[in-house]
């Protein structure tokens, strides 16, 4: 692997903001309306291609993924943007610069500032992995994946969770509800939380809306909290050994000075959201940025760096700490958002659009619910999140600029939105690729012994049986 | 530190071979005792696939073919009278070596890595870089230039060391280093550089009183190193002190070079580097780094 993870980061969130320099020094000036009325569907095929190839690579050839997976991004990007200028110039230009600079950076700034604090942090010492104290840990985490985000969430107490059980029999399910609730479903209360509600609030969704979901997820979370605990408790007996005795190492937290950059990058996310339209803006290569947003980025790589900084190398490395994830997750992006461009600007479109069909039959909010969250599930939730939000708009309030559109959503059809968002954080837990920290965890599990499913293992003994039925129940409650 | 008893050899394989180790063999005579072999299984390389999750098959079968190697290593050192184990992790590479340098209580940690440059000089990896700033333990660097070649030079390694010194804290653990190699070296140049700073910022005065008192620690330094049996001649060099180092290691025909370190300099060290980094960097010689003690061993 490269022995400069953070240098490739940087080249690769730098990647976005280069690649759009470029293009604007040869592109043309002409601008251009109503552009997703003219694209075709065609122009949707690199972003499919580069979902596919999310989805298949790493199951038909895993380890030219693994090595590869930034070319096979920058090659979806190149399909994309070197016919989309030639076409449309001035206009493409403007959306390409567009979407790196107010959503790719940002978004990418997040992650990884959340990733990189989060990732300071040790805890240490062990808990007996009784049912309560298994209880307890979920509902902990659960209820800080909405600030920490869940990778950080998820990252901060899969070990404790682990080192608990080492001593039971059956441990797979554990992680698999570990996975379910805190990777997933805990984060759907804050921008923070998980990746889609970040690009709905870089897109002018306000951060506190997402607390409209604590009632799905209190739902969803509460059964899934008893199912487990009664499976949990029903294994423990059934246990021929009991806890081992407490060896005196109390639970403690090293690292614990990055809960203060934590707070910083709380209070970076949620300060640009309030003063987002007080600050006023400033124009960068043609793209308006509010003051507010670009004070935050600045703030969460503050935040980071003082992180890596100030944290010993020594508790990263016993954290298991790598850039690995963090790094794909750029390469990946910087090809996601660009050739997700074409395809929203059709949405935006709404009937006017060559996605009309879609829009057509995506009416209902179960209908949202269900076909956002079931692509989140195979796809990446946070793009699917973008396409189905941007379908309401075109469904709701074509040719309307976003972020009014948005407001008006909120303001007139919020079921939608509940649905969208729903959808995307809590069935990005339907398999391991739906979110990020799903496969990480399960790749720590396994290191540390556990046997975990399949890949469709997961799928037909976990997701089928426990997943769906609750997320039926969520339809009938809030989205029928 | 009276003896080198415990050295730690962590080895990628194709980085560093069977060959330096053999080499490393002379300290038998200062003391060695034991050597701990180490391969680490990157974790980039077989976690957090996305599909596979931890790839259970590529580490298990990392580790196989590390320890059939590792035993022919182990057997060949116990032929030559010393004991030796390896250990095989999954990990960060820098964080496991350092770790496993502190756990294991070794009283060098062998690093290096082939990487000869269209220039004819010889950069250093990331992960030697990194334990070279981060160890507590001293750091031999072992270096190869040409295909397969180990350029550790002649029969012992150790017979002709440079020590450069500052006088400051960490030069005289390197001193301490120098001392328990003694029973395997037969000849140390001890050196000291003004450098172009002293030059630039003290009065002629200053910089005449400076060599007086150099010389003078230098000779009390070489007695000490006389009395146990080493032939021990001190040297004077001026300008910058890297490249004076280094041109002194080729003029006096060293074998290894011996320097203290402070490990970490903050922001500046991020930019431009310590002197002994950067001569163990671009060192054709191997280097012996001596850090200072600390009170936390892997940090």
């Amino acid at each position: 692997m490269d022995k400069r993870p953070l240098g490739r980061l940087l080249a690769a969130v730098a990647l976005g903001t280069l690649f759009a320099t470029t293009a604007w020094a040869s592109g043309g000036g002409e601008g251009g309306a109503g552009l997703g009325s003219e694209l075709a569907l065609y122009w949707g095929i690199p972003f499919l291609g580069i979902l596919l190839s999310i989805a298949l690579f790493p199951l038909l050839a895993p380890r030219f993924w693994h090595h590869h997976f930034g070319k096979v991004s920058a090659f979806w990007a190149l399909a994309l943007a070197v016919p989309f200028l030639i076409a449309y110039r001035g206009e493409a230009l403007h959306q390409i610069i567009e979407i790196y600079l107010a959503d790719y950076v940002p978004f990418i700034i997040l992650l990884w500032s959340l990733y990189t604090v989060a990732g300071g942090i040790l805890v240490t010492g062990s808990l007996a992995g009784t049912p309560l104290v298994n209880l307890l840990l979920l509902v902990v985490g659960t209820a800080i994946a909405s600030w920490v985000g869940t990778t950080g969430a998820a990252m901060l107490l899969i070990r404790p969770f682990l080192r608990a059980n080492a001593w039971r029999k059956r441990r797979t399910y554990q992680v698999v509800f570990f996975i379910f609730l805190v990777c997933n479903v805990g984060g759907a209360l804050t921008p923070l939380g998980d990746p889609p509600l970040f690009l709905g609030f870089l897109h002018g969704v306000p951060f506190f809306w997402t607390f409209k979901i604590l009632p799905p997820m209190l739902l969803v979370s509460a059964v899934l909290l008893a199912v487990f605990f009664l499976m949990d408790w029903y294994y423990y007996r059934k246990e021929e050994g009991r806890p081992p005795a407490p060896d005196g190492s109390k639970l403690r937290i090293e690292g614990g000075h990055n809960l203060l950059f934590l707070a910083g990058v709380v209070a970076g996310v949620l300060l640009s959201g309030v003063l987002h339209t007080r600050l006023g803006t400033v124009n960068l290569l043609g793209v308006t940025l509010s003051v507010a947003g670009v004070g935050r980025d600045v703030l969460l790589v503050v935040m980071g760096g003082l992180s890596l900084r100030t944290t010993k190398r020594a508790i990263r490395e016993r954290n298991e700490f790598t850039w690995f994830p963090i790094v794909e997750v750029a390469y990946l992006f910087a090809g996601i958002f660009v050739t997700m461009i074409p395809v929203l600007e059709i949405l935006k479109a709404g009937t006017q659009g060559h996605l009309a069909f879609l829009i057509e039959a995506v009416k209902e909010p179960l209908h949202y619910f269900w076909v956002t969250g079931g692509l989140s599930s195979f796809l990446d939730n946070a793009p699917t999140y973008l396409v189905f939000l941007n379908t309401a708009l075109g469904n709701f309030f074509p040719g309307v600029p976003e972020r009014q559109a948005i407001l008006n959503l909120i303001q007139h059809q919020e079921i939608y939105l509940e649905a969208v968002a729903a959808g995307a954080v809590f069935m990005g837990a339907n398999t391991y690729i739906g979110n990020a920290p799903n496969f990480m965890v399960r790749s720590i599990a396994e290191e540390a012994g556990v046997e975990m499913p399949s890949f469709f293992g997961y799928i037909l003994k976990y997701s089928l049986v426990f997943l769906v039925p609750t997320f039926v129940l969520v339809t009938l409650v809030f989205f029928r | 530190m009276d003896a080198i008893r415990k050295v730690l050899f962590p080895t990628k394989f194709e980085d560093l071979s069977f060959r330096c180790l053999e080499r490393l063999l002379p300290l038998k005579t200062a003391g060695l005792e034991e050597v701990i072999l180490l391969f680490v299984v990157d974790r980039d390389e077989v976690a957090y696939n996305l599909f596979r999750g931890f790839d259970k098959k590529l580490a298990d079968q990392l580790r196989e073919e590390a320890r059939i190697r590792f035993e022919d290593w182990e057997k060949r050192l116990v032929e030559e009278g010393i004991r030796a184990r390896h250990r095989i992790e999954v990990g960060s590479p820098e964080g496991k070596i350092l770790e496993l340098g502190c756990e294991e209580e070794v009283d060098l940690v062998v690093a290096g890595r082939q990487h000869a440059h269209v220039a004819d000089t010889v950069y250093l990896g990331g992960t030697t870089m990194a334990v070279l700033r981060r160890s507590a333990v001293p750091v031999l660097v072992c270096k190869h230039t040409g295909e397969g070649a180990c350029d550790l030079p002649g029969a012992n390694v150790f017979e002709r060391v440079l020590l450069a010194t500052d006088f400051s804290p960490d030069s005289e653990r390197a001193l301490g280093f120098v001392r328990a190699l003694a029973p395997a070296a037969k000849a140390v140049d001890v050196v000291h550089v003004i450098t172009e700073r002293d030059f630039r910022r003290s009065p002629p005065d200053a910089i005449a009183e400076a060599e007086a008192e150099a010389k003078e620690r230098m000779e009390a330094i070489c007695q000490d190193l006389r009395g146990l049996g080493l032939e021990a001649d001190p040297h004077l060099l001026a300008g910058h002190t890297a490249e004076a180092v280094l041109q002194a290691a080729q003029d006096y025909h060293s074998t290894l070079i011996v320097m203290g370190t402070k490990g970490r300099h903050g922001i500046r060290e991020m930019w431009v580097g310590s002197a002994s980094h950067r001569v163990a960097e671009l060192a054709p010689t191997p280097v012996v780094l001596v850090p200072l003690v600390r009170d936390e061993c892997y940090v």
